[in-house]
């Protein structure tokens, strides 16, 4: 790959390109998947492709192409005569060193057997707690990603990806459950019993029809939340473009002391976590909010010397087929001190799963979800309630924060960003009094 | 070897097997603030190779050439997976090349005259307001060809041209900001473009994103609620469509299940499914196993008719093959999918309704929707909407959301209007997104749970 990678860098730079780069992936992706309790469907793609991005005077081109030299650089170049100039100076990175990034060497020897044996294990887990199997699938991908530019950077890594997703039904209703890792360490029992558990008290959940005092939030329920709502304003872009809550905040105490927000590209066997992000950046580890004061923006190299900072390592790239997008890597919500279990109080809804986080508003943090399943504890016992629409807006609630706890779970989820949010994110269990319930 | 020659070879040792390869054109094009940032001329092109044996289905695909190694790869899966008795699937035979007609070729229009519209209508969108503080202006255009060829002898072609232009605008007034989108597609070519009033639809998405900023906050608890066309369009295809998709069988993942024949809504709902409605953006000629398109009444007159169909479903339970099999891509397992989606017309006209509405909520426009098959369940946000008393219009309401259990609603629907439109969109589904288009009248519905901070 890399020797065409270079192939098209040259013939981009010889054709009048000022500076070049090419971003290029193979990917390997394995499945297996159930239908109900049998599994029946197998699946194998293969892709791979080059991203090529040149620069000229302030002009940036793009085109991308699985291995036609000649039509990606031409397409790469006329793109670039006809776009409008930027507004601050593009200049690619130069040759870094690339930092560590999450490769399980046992991806290469999984087999058909294995990947089935998965598949059964999380449908036995279901079926054990006595729910059935609507659908379990187990798949797994080797990716080969690495870049070039003509600042002398040369960078190529392997990546692992693995995940488990299992919707158990129990009568008329149903609840999915998910497990991802860049390692193959996932555990497809826990997976099958929580799908199966949850689907039981979903098809006990009733609408909630009393006064609530207090809503706690499980870390997938936040993570679904914050990703349509409060993140996208540390994005460098939107703030530069005027979309961000936190503009002209950078200093400020906009949220509340107990609020630390960390975007860590470079955390330990993190589900974004990378050798170099999509434009060659080391990914770094930086502070997004410290006690309640906005610390920092998420920059990829253009909107970082539109600002006169350096890039954070957050322009990400899924494939070659893709531009650097500034996104999240793996953000992290700092925990707190108390149990999640001790803000459970009566008249506490303990909201588990809803549904239409995406179609939040990022430009107030307003939001409207419907409870899919949730537990109201009164007079100390905890009652499945599922149906009430669910109203507040995250940033009040950031800036009000009453309470996180100290335990946190790797929160969204790789396949339904819509209802879990970006994956990769680390959160804790959040409880305020500042959300509406309604019935 | 020829894909017909691979195709004998794997049929042997397998129930069924279907090699499509899709070849795609597009080109996107989106001013950000009148930045230029993105701005993709693309070609992609791929094969896939499905195997059917006794039940366990192999799919492999690539985005380089067809290899015999896809057909390998396939095969081991199904192989790996089946048990049981040989599983038949019929097909009707077909043998044809389908074609939409473009009077000016979207592959031939030169990318500098798509960039130059796209700049005027941002241009056109900057004029509008001094409240706007944001804009996007997306344009795309596809041209999608695909062959499909099967054990049976079958090969079938279909190229067919798609566009989209969509203008989103954000208005800020002091710390309030509200954002609108606003999108219009066809089937057809380069020439679609002069044909609709792009002005309109600037206008149209500024005006929503200005009058957003002195909306109020929704009431929530029931209420009686008029719907319009587009927020009845996405409500019937998120809470009706949805469940009538009959891969939801092989999962039991349908409250439609059983009730066939059987009452789910009131008398005065009729829900079709047609993708024929060529040139509406989720039409199509042909489906993604090789399959003609046809019309389907899903629900007439309150009552449960049929399910929309792929091979494996319609094989599986005996159901009429009706062409509802889609895939996004040639990387893409097709699975069923809905195409132009709509409510039949009624013989309500809008004043009556709102007479008839008396004290409620007139809800406009969608901001997107999201349903529970199992359970039966749906939530779907209203972009914006009044607060209406005695049959008058009050004050402007945004983001209302309404949620319940789709039967439910169906049978609370107490009138349906003569103004049926239709909206083209995209719809995510097993991780595919797939054109789609949506259609209603006005429609009058009691009792909808409304979620709202008021």
């Amino acid at each position: 790959m890399i020797e065409t990678a270079k192939k098209i860098l040259n013939e981009a730079m010889k054709r009048g390109a000022d500076q070049a780069e090419v971003f290029f992936t193979t990917t390997k992706t394995f499945g297996f998947s159930s239908v109900k309790d049998k599994v029946k469907k197998g699946y194998y793609h293969q892709d791979s492709g080059f991203g090529l991005r040149v620069v000229i005077g302030k002009r940036v081109g793009f085109s991308y192409g699985r291995n036609d030299v000649d039509r990606i650089v031409e397409r790469a170049l006329k793109t670039c005569k006809k776009s409008k100039p930027l507004e601050a100076e593009f200049s690619l990175p130069s040759r870094t060193k690339k930092g560590r990034g999450v490769f399980d060497e046992s991806v290469e020897s999984l087999d058909e057997k294995t990947s089935m044996e998965m598949v059964k294990r999380t449908v036995k887990s279901v079926k054990d707690v006595g729910s059935k199997v609507i659908e379990a699938s187990f798949s797994y991908a080797v990716e080969e990603r690495g870049i070039v530019n003509s600042e002398g950077l040369e960078n190529v890594e392997k990546a692992s990806y693995f995940e488990i997703g299992v919707e158990a039904r129990y009568r008329s209703s149903s609840f999915s459950d998910f497990e991802y890792s860049r390692k193959f360490d996932l555990n497809p029992e826990k997976v099958g019993e929580n799908a199966g558990k949850y689907a039981k008290d979903v098809e006990r959940a009733r609408m909630l029809k009393e006064d609530v005092k207090k809503v706690l939030f499980h870390p997938n329920v936040l993570s679904g939340l914050l990703t349509f709502t409060v993140w996208p304003s540390f994005y460098a872009d939107n703030v530069q473009k005027h979309r961000s809550l936190f503009e002209g905040k950078l200093g400020k105490q906009v949220l509340a002391r107990n609020i630390t927000v960390i975007d860590d590209g470079t955390q330990k066997d993190g589900w974004r976590t990378y050798g170099f992000d999509g434009e060659g950046c080391k990914m770094k580890k930086k502070f997004l909010a410290r006690k309640g004061v906005i610390s920092s923006f998420l920059y990829d190299v253009y909107t970082a010397s539109k600002d006169g900072v350096d890039p954070t390592g957050n322009g990400m790239r899924s494939e070659f087929r893709s531009l650097p997008r500034i996104s999240l890597t793996n953000v992290m919500l700092k925990n707190g001190k108390k149990s999640w279990e001790d803000f459970l109080e009566d008249r506490t809804v303990y909201v588990v799963s809803t549904l239409g986080s995406f179609l939040s508003n990022p430009a107030t943090a307003d939001f409207s979800v419907k409870i899919a399943l949730a537990y109201y504890l009164e007079n100390g016992k905890l009652l499945p309630v599922k149906g009430n629409m669910l109203s507040g807006n995250m940033l009040v609630i950031l800036k009000r924060l009453e309470e996180v706890s100290k335990e946190t779970l790797v929160a969204g989820s790789p396949s339904d960003v819509y209802t879990y949010g970006v994956p990769g994110q680390k959160l804790p269990y959040m409880a305020t009094e500042h959300v509406k319930v309604s019935f | 070897m020829s894909i017909s020659t691979l195709i004998k070879k794997y049929e042997q040792r397998a129930d069924y097997v279907e090699v499509r390869r899709v070849e795609s054109k597009e080109t996107t094009i989106r001013l950000d603030n009148g930045e230029l940032v993105t701005f993709s001329p693309s070609e992609e092109s791929g094969y896939s190779v499905r195997i059917l044996y006794r039940g366990g289905w192999g799919f492999a695909s690539t985005n380089g050439e067809l290899s015999e190694e896809l057909f390998k790869k396939a095969l081991k899966m199904a192989r790996s997976l089946g048990k049981g008795k040989r599983t038949r699937v019929e097909k009707p035979s077909i043998n044809r090349s389908f074609e939409f007609k473009q009077q000016e070729k979207l592959e031939d229009v030169d990318i500098s005259d798509k960039l130059d519209f796209v700049k005027e209508l941002d241009r056109w969108v900057k004029k509008l307001s001094k409240k706007v503080k944001s804009r996007q202006v997306v344009y795309l255009d596809s041209v999608v060809e695909k062959t499909v060829v099967d054990s049976f002898g079958n090969e079938v072609r279909e190229r067919l041209p798609r566009l989209r232009v969509g203008v989103s605008v954000v208005a800020k007034q002091g710390t309030n900001m509200q954002e609108s989108f606003e999108a219009f597609d066809r089937i057809g070519g380069y020439e679609v473009i002069k044909s609709f009033d792009w002005q309109r639809l600037g206008v149209d998405a500024v005006n929503k994103a200005v009058s957003l900023l002195q909306a109020r906050q929704p009431p929530s608890g029931k209420f009686k609620i008029l719907v319009d066309q587009e927020l009845g369009g996405v409500f019937i295809h998120e809470a009706v469509g949805h469940a009538c998709e009959s891969d939801n069988l092989l999962f039991d993942s349908t409250i439609m299940k059983g009730l066939e024949g059987k009452r789910v809504g009131s008398r005065n709902l009729t829900v079709i499914d047609d993708p024929t409605l060529i040139p509406e953006f989720g039409a199509y000629f042909v489906d993604d196993e090789g399959v003609k398109a046809k019309k389907v009444v899903l629900i007439k007159n309150g009552v449960f008719k049929e399910y929309m169909t792929n091979l494996e479903t319609s094989s599986k339970f005996g159901l009429k093959l009706n062409g509802h099999a889609r895939a996004q891509s040639y990387a893409d397992e097709p699975l069923v999918r809905m195409s132009c989606t709509y409510i039949a017309p009624g013989d309500w006209k809008f004043e009556e309704l709102m007479e008839e509405l008396k004290d409620g909520l007139y809800l406009k426009g969608f901001k997107g929707g999201q349903v529970d098959p199992v359970e039966g369940t749906f939530l779907f946000t209203a972009q914006m909407g009044y607060v209406v008393k005695n049959g008058e219009i009050q004050h402007l309401i945004k983001d209302v959301s309404i949620g319940g259990f789709t039967l439910e609603l169906l049978k609370n629907i107490v009138a349906v209007g003569d103004d049926l439109e239709f909206k083209g969109g995209f719809c995510g589904k097993g991780g595919q997104r797939m054109p789609n288009t949506t259609g209603s009248p006005h429609v009058l519905i009691n009792d909808a749970l409304v979620g709202g901070k008021e």
